[in-house]
């Protein structure tokens, strides 16, 4: 295990300068359409991010941070390392595998009935097969968690998100031999990395969703009115998910999640479920 | 300004009254007022045609964006199912009237159940192609344009019929093969 640690305070001063001069220059700006985001911060939101989290390596990797406000640097590097353990072992195994329940209404609305899944065979991410990388960024620490052959420079450099939203918000990119998916999560300005975990599990869940899935009616109405239950059923093994890209705006995060699509495979057809 | 003097109030209604006489003679304009823009992408209104994909599209509202999104991404896979379970039900029937199975039950009974095998894996390769996300008075509206590429389940019942000899033989001799190798030959291009 290696850590390098490196300050950016000088870099983060300069970006959050900017980003204040950005804000008061637009302070009517709502969230308006995809392309109408505006990027303002809660107090707590981190003023810069590691460059690598805006725009991650394309291998899989993990990778977590803390919130601000441990006294000591102990208790911020086991947080953040727990998040990027977490994430390393959804980018190395997994089976994804549940059921969405929905419900139409007389007049063709959808209404969410609730899902399940559950994470399976997900690996066991013991010290020799991983290798973590730690980054103090002003109150925040930073953990990359490199997979065994995945191991690559993390450079200290820090960015800012776009003000405006990237186009693979309203665009899915369509790369051949390749599942994308997007993932989102309301921003808890009190638990930023937890929106970020969250938008990327959903992210996951999408994606193999994508992958395949069953739909199928649960109920019709006798009457022959649209209203009526059903579901989704996935069940999707995958391995070498990871993210893509994120962004966020002042009340969502966004997560781009991809996976090889002969590395991803439907288990529908040999599952009992059905 | 809050209060006008009685000359001012004067002026300005000996103006309006003037006004008023500018417009055509008599003439009263019907036509309704403009509208306000709606915001819906060009794609919802005119879904998008393509040989090797179906498409579907979808528009739910919620407080959170993700539900939202997730409401219309479920509401248009659903309609991409039923898109693919009409299109097989199509070849079944086309099949059916090609080879004339009434004394054939057991055939058709085969053929119909190679198709559900397919339609039972009907979301195999579905994605969000687009979406646009409106946010009104606090409430997000999200447009969804779902693809679904129809390629891997053409293989998937050409394979099954394949599995049954007796059935594949019947089959080749039909047009509903010859369209569906013809699909086949394309997605392999």
């Amino acid at each position: 295990m290696t850590e390098r640690c490196g300050r950016a305070s000088g870099s983060s001063l300069r970006w959050s300068w900017v980003l204040l001069l950005a804000l008061t220059a637009t302070p009517g700006c709502a969230h308006r359409g995809t392309s109408g985001h505006a990027v303002t911060r809660a107090d707590s939101a981190p003023a810069v991010y590691p460059l690598w989290f805006i725009h991650p390596p394309a291998v899989p990797t993990g990778v977590g941070f803390s919130l601000p406000g441990h006294v000591t640097r102990g208790p911020a590097y086991t947080q953040a390392v727990e998040m990027a353990g977490r994430m390393l072992a959804w980018s190395t195994h997994v089976r994804v595998r549940g059921e969405r329940l929905y419900w139409r209404t007389p007049d063709g609305r959808l209404e969410s009935g609730g899902q399940k899944v559950e994470l399976l065979e997900l690996p066991e991410l013991a010290p020799d097969i991983c290798q973590l990388d730690t980054l103090n960024i002003d109150r925040y620490t930073w953990v990359v968690a490199h997979g065994r052959g995945s191991v690559i420079p993390v450079p200290a450099a820090v960015a800012s998100f776009t003000p405006s939203a990237p186009a693979w918000i309203a665009v899915t990119p369509r790369e051949p031999g390749w599942h994308h998916a997007l993932g989102i999560a309301t921003l808890a300005s009190r638990d930023e990395p937890g929106s970020w975990e969250l938008a990327t599990y959903r992210a996951l869940v999408e994606l193999a969703i994508g992958v395949g899935a069953r739909s199928g009616d649960l109920e019709k109405t006798l009457t022959g009115e649209q209203a009526g239950a059903g579901r989704l059923v996935f069940d999707t093994r995958m391995q070498g998910f990871h993210v893509a890209a994120r962004w966020r705006d002042a009340h969502n995060v966004f997560v781009l999640a991809r996976v090889r699509a002969d590395r991803a495979r439907t288990m529908l057809e040999t599952s009992d479920d059905g | 300004m809050r209060y006008l003097s009685l000359s001012g109030g004067l002026a300005l209604v000996f103006s309006l009254v003037l006004l008023s006489g500018c417009g055509g003679r008599g003439k009263t304009d019907l036509a309704p007022a403009p509208r306000g823009r709606v915001d819906v992408p060009e794609w919802f209104l005119n879904t998008p045609t393509d040989p090797h994909h179906l498409y579907a599209t979808a528009t739910m509202t919620s407080r959170d964006l993700q539900v939202a999104i997730q409401k219309a991404q479920t509401a248009a896979r659903t309609e991409l199912a039923q898109q693919m379970e009409a299109r097989l039900g199509n070849l079944t029937r086309q099949f059916q009237e090609e080879v004339g199975l009434r004394d054939d039950s057991e055939l058709l009974q085969q053929f119909t159940s190679a198709t559900k095998i397919v339609t039972d894996q009907t979301l195999v390769g579905s994605r969000a192609d687009q979406r646009e996300i409106l946010s009104e008075s606090g409430i997000y509206r999200a447009y969804v344009l779902m693809s679904l590429p129809i390629g891997q389940a053409n293989q998937l019942l050409m394979q099954k019929i394949r599995e049954n000899e007796s059935l594949y033989t019947r089959f080749r001799a039909t047009q509903a093969f010859e369209e569906l190798n013809r699909e086949l030959e394309a997605l392999r291009e």
